[in-house]
């Protein structure tokens, strides 16, 4: 037995059917237009930190600055505390004003506590960016930091003014050449610590490369 | 016997007044017409069809792109390649179109879920009224049947209507705005004073269609925006910390200005809701800001939502922009107390996940602690906040809300209800009809 359904002949399916394209294609253009709006909303400061780095040739190299700052001796040891960021020579050179700015704030602790110091405009702390370093301090923009470590060692100021010599591919220095290039300053305790300021060419292949 | 005159062509004196109607209305035959069960059974291929391919969409897209062109629309733009990437299942190699590196898109006009939806509605209702008596025998059929036009209804209106927003905190911190998963927005902003900013944001939808017109200009907007590239992705799900990336030395770079300098965003795949790990797309773009005097341009700069800060823009720095997922502000503001994850005895599995959060209404003078956990959202001012996601690993505990506005949430209920009665009321007499023909043999 054939099953008839009903419906309509199919002329009116046909009819219908252009109508129901014809709606489709009408109500296709149905959305509403995007609009611009203005309205208030509570003041959110601005956590970013001066302006970014621009990308520096790398043929000019690395630079270094930074305090080292005598700390009381451990064991007989001599002990220092550092202050040091690296980056591109331009860079680096933005933070003079604002590390002399740190400088003339810089307390050191009495016993073993940490230094203290007034953070100028737009730095900000930030987790330790490597495994010597005791706290970090962000001195850029959030996505330029530019970071300058805070970590405490031993041995003597020849050797640690050296070592960061060697990291921007600086030929190393006798211990009567290394006075001459470092600058004493006073920090704010009146403490005399070195203002240390290195640039080179920077170190193209790393410490336990073969030569 | 009358006969007919030479003049006319009816029999008698005096002509008819009216013709005669020899069968049903126009109406009625429109209305038939709508009733065709042929016409049911091919909305029924249609929504097949639609659901199909709007499934294998989402390999590609994200589940909001596919909502929105597939489902919440009159007019869908099927990829009839999509095709291609069902049959490599069974036939490796064998493509109707593209190639696996470059599937491409074969985009066929389709009716959207809202014109199939719509006209499924329609063809029920004229069933109902050119075939359907109004019987006792057939009142479970026309509750069914109006269950599930509610339930069309409602998923109508939770399209248009029903918004989905997101909170994020970390412990301790305090948020008065929710943000949108899949809109963005360009914001220029500059202090207002008390405390506020004054805010002009354009659509990210707007940037998206304006790449390489001609500049978008509103007495609103502090300069005239001309959209140089925009990316609809910046942020790779298989690497775990996406963002800008430096720019390098001799690089070319579109910006001149800005952020732009000194890094970049790369313009990544969309994210697919079946590959995004719940990472949601991120989009940025290029925009070459013009003054509205003369056209100069001012600078070129880089925005996205991977860059969380505002930059300062234009020659005097009295506005700062952004492009951030778009957000809606509050009147209240909620804060996260304390941010727990339990876990079963003894295992990493979590058992619970509960925020205690304070929440600050000075419009209401209210200030209270509520607990937010799973199945347990706090409903608020029209608004519901369910606790989505949480992160416990980092050095701060973080926890993140769902927030839902649906003004049809109820509706899926009713027409669940109205279903079931009508399915128990319309069995239940077919079941005391067998029972009683039963008796009588």
């Amino acid at each position: 037995m054939r099953l008839r359904t009903p419906g309509p002949s199919r002329p009116a399916l046909r009819r219908l059917l252009v109508i129901f394209v014809a709606a489709v294609v009408l109500l296709a253009g149905c959305k509403p237009p995007s609009e611009i709006t203005k309205y208030t909303a509570p003041h959110e400061a601005d956590e970013s930190g001066p302006p970014p780095d621009v990308p520096e040739d790398p043929v000019t190299g690395e630079r270094i600055l930074g305090l080292i700052v005598p700390a009381p001796p451990e064991r007989g040891e001599l002990q220092w505390w550092f202050f040091k960021m690296r980056g591109r020579p331009q860079a680096v050179g933005r933070r003079v004003k604002p590390l002399e700015a740190f400088a003339a704030s810089l307390k050191m602790p009495a016993d073993e506590g940490m230094p203290k110091y007034d953070l100028p405009s737009g730095w900000v702390h930030t987790q330790a960016s490597n495994q010597f370093a005791l706290v970090s301090i962000r001195t850029g923009h959030r996505y330029t930091p530019l970071p300058m470590d805070v970590s405490k060692a031993g041995g003597e100021l020849a050797a640690n003014v050296n070592r960061w010599r060697d990291q921007v591919g600086l030929k190393e220095l006798s211990a009567d050449e290394i006075p001459g290039s470092l600058r004493e300053i006073t920090i704010g305790d009146g403490t005399k610590a070195y203002w240390v300021d290195v640039s080179g060419p920077g170190r193209s292949k790393p410490p336990f490369a073969k030569p | 016997m009358a006969e007919a005159n030479d003049n006319h062509d009816y029999v008698g004196a005096t002509p008819p007044s009216k013709a005669v109607r020899t069968g049903p209305s126009p109406l009625y035959r429109l209305l038939q017409a709508l009733a065709s069960l042929r016409f049911t059974a091919i909305l029924f291929v249609l929504t097949l069809i639609i659901v199909f391919f709007g499934t294998l969409a989402q390999k590609r897209d994200s589940l909001n792109t596919v909502l929105d062109e597939y489902f919440y629309c009159w007019l869908a733009w099927v990829d009839l390649n999509l095709i291609s990437d069902f049959t490599q299942v069974f036939l490796k190699g064998v493509r109707l179109y593209g190639t696996d590196e470059d599937p491409g898109r074969l985009r066929i006009p389709f009716p959207g879920g809202f014109t199939i939806g719509w006209v499924m509605v329609v063809n029920l209702v004229a069933a109902h009224i050119v075939r359907f008596k109004l019987t006792w025998k057939r009142a479970g059929i026309w509750v069914l049947h109006a269950g599930v036009i509610v339930l069309l209804g409602g998923e109508f209106i939770r399209a248009n209507y029903a918004i989905e927003d997101q909170m994020r905190l970390s412990e301790g911190q305090s948020a008065n705005y929710l943000y949108s998963l899949d809109k963005s927005e360009l914001v220029f902003l500059r202090p207002a004073g008390s405390g506020s900013d004054e805010v002009v944001s354009l659509p990210g939808q707007m940037i998206e269609n304006a790449v390489g017109a001609l500049p978008i200009s509103h007495p609103e907007l502090p300069f005239d925006v001309e959209v140089v590239q925009y990316m609809k992705n910046t942020s790779d799900p298989a690497r775990p910390i996406s963002g800008p990336v430096p720019v390098k030395f001799g690089e070319k770079n579109l910006a001149t200005a800005g952020l732009g300098l000194a890094v970049r965003l790369n313009a990544e795949k969309e994210i697919s809701s079946i590959k995004g790990d719940r990472k949601i797309n991120l989009p940025g773009c290029y925009v070459t800001l013009r003054e509205k005097s003369n056209g100069k341009a001012i600078g070129t700069y880089l925005f996205g939502t991977a860059i969380d800060d505002s930059q300062p823009v234009g020659p005097d720095g009295e506005w700062r922009a952004a492009f951030r997922l778009k957000r809606t502000y509050l009147p209240y503001s909620i804060q996260a107390i304390k941010v727990e994850r339990i876990n079963w005895p003894n295992t990493d599995k979590p058992k619970e996940f509960k925020s205690t959060v304070r929440l600050e209404n000075p419009t209401t003078q209210e200030s209270r602690e509520v607990l937010i956990e799973m199945n347990r959202p706090l409903r608020y001012e029209g608004r519901t906040y369910y606790q989505s996601t949480m992160d416990t690993g980092g050095p701060a505990n973080l926890t993140g809300f769902q927030v839902v506005q649906n003004p049809g949430s109820h509706i899926p209920y009713v027409a669940c209800t109205l279903i079931t009665l009508g399915m128990a009321f319309h069995f239940l007499l077919k079941l005391i009809d067998f029972l009683n023909r039963r008796a009588r043999r």
